[in-house]
């Protein structure tokens, strides 16, 4: 017994030894941090005036910084007004004045031990558009022990930049990788690149497939509708829905008779999409057909006809009929929420 | 007699602190992969509405006219592109019905509510003519879980979120909280935030424009209490899944999963219960979803001042978790669940459940063998340093994590009030929540209702 306690009287010593130790070292730091913070808020307040005629007019001379807390105020303070005076004048004059001054500085960012420090890095990159970075980036990405987050960041950058073996990056990532990740990328490539992206359709993961349908809506890619009337007669479901979704964030006028088909579509989802459709191009030879949808099993899909039938012309005339006549409790209800939105916004 | 319940005191604290020590590595060193990274820019792209999937924040009120305001204010000024904001009125006896007409001009509207869960009768549902995603449920008084579900009826999106009357919501949170969510494809159904303690801070229209600390040492305690919970164990655990508190203040839900799962249930700790069925229903469906923890403080507290409040507070608890564990009992060591009916399960019942139990006993055999004197003397000495261990070391190590890796506090001196007041842990802020907590076992085994709500001074200026 009496041995047990020593030991444990020195563990417990030695615990409380370290503890201090450690707590002595992060005091000692955040007084210095402290300092090092109020030094650099001295440096962007001497910067700022310079800084803005500079970006602003730019007839101004910016002086180099040389201690790293020079290099942190005029990062931050070029940050800050990226943001508040986004236009192309300014965006170009940041982006020299990075390359000028920060290109040095950020190598040796990206290649520090701590996360955190690289990931900031490649963000100040990519929102500079330091394109002579390039090969540092390339470099990166061939590192084995690459995290998830930065590669997600280093194809993104690729894609911005347009880099030329994007393609082929992106036919080597792995499972990690998230449809949204692929949005991401997506949304940053030029024509040329989205294009070679679509010709290889049925070349990519499922992922991306889905992904690069996605964007062609979001981003509103009108060339490539004709690509999404096609995968509207696929096979697989989930195909033919995003293609809808797409089609009704463009708003294309799809003919009559084929969006019928997709009403009829017994994929709830599907209804749901062409019907959203429906919503943005008001094809009158349909309100029949959706009508009947108002009574149809699914809530979504109810709400979802309702609301496309108060977009037609006589929308609320319709609604009120149905209010009114209809045989199906449900219906008459959704028809009265939508009438009185359809009132609220008149 | 007292030499083996000795024994046992000391081999039950040594595995916990193995486990804990296990968890505070993780911790470590999740945490400070992440340091320095930048606030802003991994969320910037969240904005965007094409990509982020939008939420329904709920909002159950009960007799809440006085701080009911501020709340709402807090949350229609919060950063993400597209959400809606449910108040749900619990048939509340004081003017809170009254008070959010006349404060945000409700008007009377007809909605479609679709019962996917069964709920006390809604009586009136009204929009904001000022803000147009602002709404107000009326319906007859069913408690907070039956609140929250008439909330989920009603909301649109595919996202919920519940909020408790008088916490305030960083104006990112939802950013934050939901990346993990939309980073996934949606294979996370439940992520939750941080909770900080708002005592001490200064508040102004529903935001945290100064981190500070409190001068009282019940409210410092409490500080270190919550960053050694959420620092150190919800971290560890979530980075294996094992999550089964998402938070007491402030989580997303899948709404879809909620829905299958049943939604609320009428439990105390209703928020931990509907975790625990998550995770249930995640293994019996044999799909590979997750719910995670965000470590960033996103949304702030007022913590009980009085010894009073705080005890009414670690015995309601104590019960709430003694109700989850109990109704989900058959996950208990149980493979077919995986490492949450054998990692979580166990973890909560035999370290948080019945941990206080073994501590107070360590806590008598001190007393007991200190009054026998002679050999006693060393188990007592031995009993002691062990609940040091336990108690204060794992205490001072989760500030010094803190100023590590998360750095919240702006002030050196802060950091040292938090510091040396853990080192007391032990002594004095320990022994009271263990016997409290203990009073929530036997009210929970005598199934003892009802209990005072902590009465609220409101954090806001």
């Amino acid at each position: 017994m009496s041995n047990q306690l020593v030991l444990f009287t020195v563990i417990v010593i030695i615990l409380f030894t370290v503890l201090f130790a450690i707590f002595l070292y992060l005091v000692v730091r955040k007084r210095k941090d402290g300092k090092w913070k109020r030094e650099v808020e001295t440096y962007k307040q001497l910067y700022e005036p310079v800084l803005f005629r500079y970006l602003a007019y730019g007839d101004e001379q910016v002086p180099a910084p040389l201690s790293s807390a020079q290099h942190v105020a005029m990062m931050e303070l070029l940050d800050h007004f990226m943001r508040v005076l986004a236009n192309g004048g300014v965006k170009e004059r940041a982006t020299t004045l990075a390359e000028m001054y920060f290109v040095d500085y950020l190598r040796a960012q990206l290649v520090h031990r701590r996360l955190g420090r690289r990931m900031n890095a490649l963000f100040f990159i990519e929102d500079f558009h330091l394109r002579s970075l390039i090969h540092e980036l390339e470099a990166m990405y061939e590192q084995k022990q690459l995290t998830t987050m930065e590669k997600r960041q280093l194809l993104n950058m690729f894609a911005l930049f347009q880099h030329p073996h994007v393609y082929e990056y992106m036919k080597q990532t792995d499972e990690s990788f998230t449809q949204f990740d692929y949005r991401l990328i997506l949304s940053r490539m030029d024509d040329h690149t989205f294009v070679k992206m679509v010709d290889h359709f049925f070349d990519w993961n499922e992922k991306i497939r889905y992904a690069i349908i996605d964007m062609i809506g979001i981003m509103q890619k009108l060339p490539h509708v004709s690509f999404l009337r096609t995968l509207l007669r696929h096979e697989q479901s989930e195909y033919r829905i995003r293609a809808l979704k797409a089609l009704a964030e463009i708003a294309f006028p799809l003919d009559s008779e084929q969006l019928r088909i997709h009403l009829h579509s017994p994929v709830w989802q599907e209804r749901l999409m062409a019907l959203r459709l429906c919503a943005r191009i008001r094809p009158y030879e349909l309100v029949e057909t959706m009508k009947a949808l108002v009574k149809d099993r699914v809530f979504s899909v109810r709400s979802q006809a309702a609301e496309a039938l108060l977009r037609m012309p006589n929308g609320l005339a319709i609604l009120e009929q149905i209010a009114r006549t209809s045989d199906d409790r449900y219906a008459r209800d959704m028809a009265l929420e939508w009438l009185e939105r359809g009132r609220e916004n008149d | 007699m007292i030499k083996l319940a000795a024994m046992f005191v000391f081999f039950f604290m040594i595995a916990v602190i193995l486990f804990y020590t296990f968890l505070l590595v993780v911790s470590f060193i999740q945490l400070r992969r992440m340091y320095e990274l930048d606030e802003w820019e991994p969320y910037e792209e969240m904005l965007d509405v094409s990509y982020t999937k939008p939420v329904s924040i709920l909002v159950p009120a009960y007799n809440e006219e006085a701080g009911i305001f501020a709340t709402v204010r807090s949350l229609l000024s919060i950063e993400y592109p597209e959400y809606e904001i449910v108040v749900i009125n619990d048939g509340s006896t004081d003017d809170t019905l009254e008070r959010l007409k006349k404060d945000f001009d409700l008007i009377p509207i007809k909605r479609v509510i679709r019962e996917q869960l069964k709920t006390k009768r809604v009586r009136a549902v009204y929009r904001s003519r000022k803000f147009s995603h602002l709404f107000v449920i009326d319906k007859e008084n069913g408690g907070k879980a039956d609140a929250l579900n008439a909330g989920i009826n009603f909301s649109t999106y595919p996202y919920v979120c519940s909020i408790d009357g008088d916490s305030v919501i960083e104006r990112r949170a939802f950013l934050k909280v939901m990346k993990p969510i939309v980073d996934s494809d949606e294979d996370v159904i439940a992520s939750g935030g941080s909770v900080r303690i708002a005592n001490g801070c200064d508040i102004e229209k529903g935001e945290v424009v100064r981190i500070g600390l409190s001068r009282q040492p019940l409210v410092i305690m409490q500080v270190i209490e919550y960053l050694r919970a959420f620092l150190m164990g919800r971290i560890g655990l979530s980075r294996h899944n094992l999550l089964l508190i998402v938070s007491g203040a402030f989580g997303v839900f899948s709404k879809q999963w909620v829905i299958r799962a049943g939604g609320y249930a009428h439990t105390v700790g209703e928020d931990m219960e509907l975790v625990v069925r998550l995770h249930r229903l995640i293994k019996e469906s044999k799909t590979n979803k997750k719910i995670v923890y965000v470590p960033d403080p996103v949304c702030w507290t007022e913590a009980p001042e009085s010894m009073t409040d705080l005890r009414k507070q670690r015995r309601r608890w104590h019960r709430g978790l003694f109700e989850s564990l109990w109704l989900h009992r058959r996950m208990w060591f149980n493979p077919r669940y995986g490492s949450i009916g054998l990692v979580s399960m166990p973890y909560f019942l035999l370290i948080e459940f019945l941990g206080p139990v073994v501590e107070l006993l360590g806590y008598i055999l001190i007393i007991v063998s200190l009054i026998l004197g002679d050999i006693y003397i060393e188990f007592a000495i031995l009993l002691f340093l062990v609940s040091v261990l336990y108690g204060s070391i794992f205490s001072m190590a989760a500030v010094l994590l803190e100023e590590w890796t998360v750095r919240k506090f702006s002030s050196v001196s802060d950091v040292v009030r938090l510091f040396f007041y853990s080192l007391t842990e032990t002594l004095w802020y320990r022994p009271l929540t263990v016997l409290w907590r203990c009073e929530g076992i036997v009210d929970a085994l005598l199934k003892r209702k009802g209990w005072g709500e902590m009465k609220r001074k409101g954090v806001s200026k």
